[in-house]
């Protein structure tokens, strides 16, 4: 049960944070794991194992694309980098969330809200 | 059955490297911290998750995932069923034999019983019959004489339209009719039909018209109209016989028209149908052959149309019907009912038994059906359980296990259509030809979809619910159950119900076959009055064009016995006006015609009995070997000479001779007086089970003439009677080669055929019962298959603790026969209770008959146990070690 909760909860988050790690340029699975936990000085622990369903979730509503590279390591990798239609998608869903982040907090807190 | 490459969105081994390279990298960056090679690459994995899961869950993102996993279900399901070949032999089998029989009985039911009549407002279109005193014990119902008939034509009230219909030649005709100048004459089944009777019936003909009013009187046109059937054959379907003359009897006739396939009235046979030429303005009486149909006037109901035809039957007497025909065959009441009731009529109680047993082969197979699956899928929960743990999504467990559902309910369905399709075919072929409508069967698509559907889903119902309860997260009690583990005793206790319900369901169909088995050989050991074996009959009718009187035709059946009797291998030959068991008119097996009595001590308004009248030529009665009881048998004098003699049989001599002898006594039938020269023993005319009626037997010829055309003959011979049939056909082409011969068949062929019906019933019930009973003995079986290798532990323990293997062999024995007598005290009750509805199918041997029920409890304890006794049997085998470790 707990499980499918914290799926739910990093469900559209997830692809928000793949998007704008993207933003900068093309990267490979674990560079957008590590990325994004740096960025976030590890308080978000990135699932690994859910972060490929995810790719290949975004790769197919043709937000990314993806092509085979060559990693730090000299490994063959995946890079995985940012349509035109992934980037405005992710300007969109930018705006959403924060505004739903200021709804939300005005809620939660009314007196700090502007 | 992979998916080919090209067809995939990105393939697994693409999936796999980038996988794998993430692994790669990550356990990099740890080693890069300074972990050992093995921590690193246990840290990576703890971050990682399982990376086969992972793996599977990218895998299942393809667009195509969802066929591959089905088609790597349907791999793992066949595996798995050539693994498990008796759970997938039995399961396809019963639901086979449970959806085929089931649809093939259903359909001929269907066909027959439930299917509407193909007329225009089938609803409306009614049959109106004379209802007469009863004979021995059977009701007889009696067709319109010509008087009676045109009384209720013109005085109804709740009629809209009034027609008259007779079949006269063929099949229950007593007449021979055949389209002749064709090389050899060609017989045919003719049905006279008046003008209304086809606007009653309102099936138009496919080509031409009906006939008119002016056809339809005596002397009028002869015009006729073929079957479809007589269209095809005999004039390859051209459509330019409409107007074109034919030979019938020598005579040429007009064909007006030509009626459509689906025309079979009033029964299948008839080839040709002519305008009935009645005349309305005619005072006489008439022989009581006309059937009546009608369409029901607006408004009128079944009822209000008794109430009117009632009406006018009771003033039959004064109109001129015959004194003892308005006493002993009318007795003021008439039947309508709808002519699809007619024509069903005696069928429907054998046929709707069949469905009822078929009701309930189905019922046990689901049972089965449920049964074996659920036993399955239980032995399946704890592969479902290991494969939770192993990381398959419990969607994926589900549909598993539901895949193997549908692939044992398609295989088991597949050969359920083609049983039943096999099996419909069987079963018209066997069926008796007396049961109506039998050639419109064919497979009924909506009772094989309903059969296919309730067998399935009880599969697939006991399939999923334990897939089901393994998917609610009781994987780690499923674990620790392991393959020892029970599953609970509500499961126990729902699967013994349902054993016991088959084993009673499977009783009662063995007690109700055994009793149609015993009914069967009571009947064939009925002595039928005469000796059935050797006996070659045929029906020959020489036409009036080429013997132009009772004379010369008396004379034709006498030089044609003569030289048959010469043929070698024949040892006697006579004829007769009508074979017994052959049916007839009103199944009385002849004319039923009013008989008058003299010189009987009975007083003389009880001397007025009705009586079957045949005619028959010298050398009759010792072909037959009808016993003679007194006097002598007819001899050529008897119709040469014209001597008004009469041999009447064995009940009708008691009945008014019961102490003196009859011989020399004065009876009149047919209009003509005659001397009683002898007394022959009763024959069964109908059938074999129905009761002998009195018979009056005169010579071809008396003083009013007589009418002898069409006579049966009979030859008795020393070998095979179908080996000499050429010669006699020899003989008759020498004599006359236009004549037409038909219904060539040994009596015992004859015979046969009159208990067609309940040996009909017979043949399916005795299926259904074996069906029934093997289906129960699996039932019982599996679950105590099943049981004992849930208990092998248990056993293993118990003779560890010093039981000896009896003690542990009746322990378990046990178990099974308390569900085995449950059941068959279920199934006696339950044949106690449909006893009645069998009653009227039996002979000789009550529903209740105490040997049968012995049988079949005594039968059904030894299969209990025989079933009951081969897994107890095979666990007792199993090595004490092997056993305590329970697996």
């Amino acid at each position: 049960m707990a499980d499918q909760e914290r799926i739910q909860l990093l469900q559209g988050t997830l692809d928000l944070l793949v998007l704008q790690t993207l933003a900068l340029g093309p990267v490979h699975g674990h560079g957008i794991a590590t990325n994004i936990q740096r960025t976030t000085q590890e308080e978000l622990l990135v699932d690994h194992g859910s972060l490929y369903p995810a790719l290949q979730r975004l790769e197919r509503a043709n937000l990314i694309a993806s092509e085979w590279g060559v990693s730090e390591n000299n490994r063959r990798a995946r890079y995985y980098k940012l349509t035109r239609t992934g980037r405005k998608r992710l300007v969109t869903e930018t705006r959403r969330w924060e505004a739903t982040v200021r709804v939300i907090s005005r809620v939660l807190n009314p007196r700090r809200a502007t | 059955m992979n998916i080919p490459r090209w067809l995939r969105w990105r393939s697994h081994d693409e999936i796999d490297e980038e996988i794998d390279a993430h692994l790669a990298l990550e356990v990099q960056a740890h080693l890069d911290r300074g972990l050992s090679p093995e921590e690193a690459r246990r840290a990576a994995l703890r971050e990682f998750g399982n990376p086969a899961a992972v793996k599977q869950r990218a895998r299942e993102n393809d667009p195509l995932f969802r066929v591959e996993s089905f088609l790597t279900d349907v791999r793992q399901t066949l595996r798995s069923l050539r693994r498990s070949p008796s759970f997938t032999i039995a399961a396809v089998l019963t639901l086979a034999v449970s959806i085929g029989a089931t649809t093939a009985i259903f359909s001929v039911v269907d066909g027959v019983l439930l299917r509407p009549m193909p007329f225009p407002d089938p609803d409306r279109l009614v049959r109106v019959t004379l209802h007469t005193l009863p004979q021995a014990n059977a009701t007889v119902e009696m067709p319109f004489a010509e008087l009676g008939f045109f009384h209720l034509l013109n005085n109804h009230r709740t009629f809209a339209k009034v027609g008259g219909v007779s079949v006269f030649a063929g099949t229950n005709g007593n007449d021979e009719w055949a389209l002749t100048g064709i090389g050899a004459p060609y017989p045919l089944a003719v049905a006279r039909m008046t003008a209304a009777a086809f606007e009653v019936l309102g099936v138009p003909p496919q080509l031409g018209r009906f006939p008119t009013a002016a056809e339809d009187r005596p002397r009028g046109a002869p015009v006729l109209l073929l079957s479809d059937t007589l269209w095809r054959t005999m004039f390859n379907a051209s459509p330019s016989i409409v107007g074109r003359t034919v030979q019938m009897n020598g005579a040429p006739w007009e064909v007006i028209g030509v009626m459509p396939a689906s025309f079979k009235f009033p029964q299948p046979t008839v080839d040709v149908w002519i305008p009935f030429r009645l005349d309305p303005t005619s005072k006489a009486i008439g022989p009581p052959s006309i059937g009546l149909i009608a369409r029901l006037a607006p408004g009128a109901t079944i009822e209000s149309a008794t109430a009117d035809a009632e009406r006018l039957v009771a003033g039959f007497a004064e109109i001129g019907y015959p004194l003892n025909w308005t006493r002993d065959i009318i007795t003021g009441k008439a039947h309508v009912r709808t002519v699809k009731d007619d024509v069903v009529g005696r069928s429907r109680r054998p046929l709707l038994v069949l469905l009822g047993t078929m009701g309930l082969v189905l019922l046990i197979g689901c049972s089965n059906v449920a049964n074996l699956f659920q036993v399955r899928a239980e032995a399946r929960a704890v592969e479902a359980a290991v494969r939770v743990a192993l990381g398959a999504g419990r969607r994926r467990v589900v549909q598993l296990l539901l895949t193997e559902g549908v692939i044992v309910a398609l295989a088991g369905g597949i050969c359920g259509v083609a049983l039943a399709y096999g099996g419909l075919r069987a079963l018209v072929a066997i069926a008796p030809p007396s049961i109506p409508r039998l050639d419109e069967i064919g497979i009924n698509l909506t009772v094989l979809a309903f059969t296919a559907a309730v067998s399935v889903a009880a599969g697939l119902l006991f399939a999923l619910l334990p897939a089901l309860r393994t998917a609610s997260s009781r994987v780690l009690s499923a674990l620790r159950a392991g393959r020892s583990g029970s599953t609970g005793r509500e499961h126990h206790v729902a699967r013994r119900g349902l054993v016991v319900a088959q084993i009673a369901f499977a009783l009662a169909l063995f007690v109700g076959s055994t009793l149609m088995v015993r009914s069967f050989s009571a009947l064939s050991a009925i002595n039928p009055g005469f000796d059935a074996s050797r006996l070659l009959t045929f029906r020959v009718a020489p036409a009036e064009t080429r013997h132009r009187d009772g004379e010369d035709t008396a004379r034709f059946y006498d030089t044609l016995l003569e030289r048959v009797r010469a043929i070698p291998g024949v040892t006697a030959a006579g004829a007769t006006s009508f074979l017994p068991m052959t049916g007839g008119i009103g199944g009385l097996g002849g004319p039923f015609l009013a008989t008058a009595i003299e010189d009987s001590p009975l007083d003389a308004g009880a001397r007025a009995p009705n009586s079957v009248f045949r005619r028959a030529t010298p050398g009759y009665f010792e072909t037959m070997r009808i016993p003679v009881i007194e006097g002598r048998t007819f001899i050529a004098d008897d119709h040469q000479r014209r001597l008004g003699s009469a041999i009447i049989s064995e009940s009708l001599k008691n009945k008014y001779w019961p102490q003196s002898s009859a011989l020399g006594k004065k009876v009149t039938i047919a209009g003509a007086p005659a001397r009683i020269v002898g007394v022959v023993g009763d024959v069964h005319d109908t059938a074999p089970d129905a009761p002998t009626g009195p018979v009056v037997y005169k010579p071809m010829l008396d003083e009013r003439g007589g009418n002898v055309r069409g006579m049966a003959v009979t030859i008795r011979t020393s070998r095979d009677p179908l080996e000499v049939l050429p010669a006699v056909r020899g003989t008759i082409a020498e004599l006359d080669p236009d004549l037409p011969v038909s219904d060539i068949q040994t009596m015992q062929t004859v015979v046969g055929a009159s208990m067609s019906r309940t040996s009909f019933t017979m043949t399916v019930l005795v299926l259904a019962a074996g069906i029934a009973l093997f289906l129960g003995a699996v039932g019982i079986y599996g679950v105590m298959a099943y049981g004992v290798v849930q208990r092998t532990s248990e056993i293993g323990l118990r003779q560890a603790l010093g039981a000896d293997r009896a003690s542990v062999f009746r322990l378990i024995m046990r178990d099974g026969l308390r569900m085995d007598v449950l059941g068959i005290v279920a199934g006696l009750a339950a044949s106690i209770g449909l006893g009645k509805t069998l009653s009227s199918l039996l002979y000789g041997v009550s529903p209740y008959d105490g040997v049968t029920l012995l049988l079949a409890a005594v039968v059904f304890l030894a299969v209990g146990a025989l079933a009951s006794a081969i897994p107890v049997s095979r666990a007792l085998r199993v090595p004490l070690i092997v056993a305590l470790r329970g697996d």
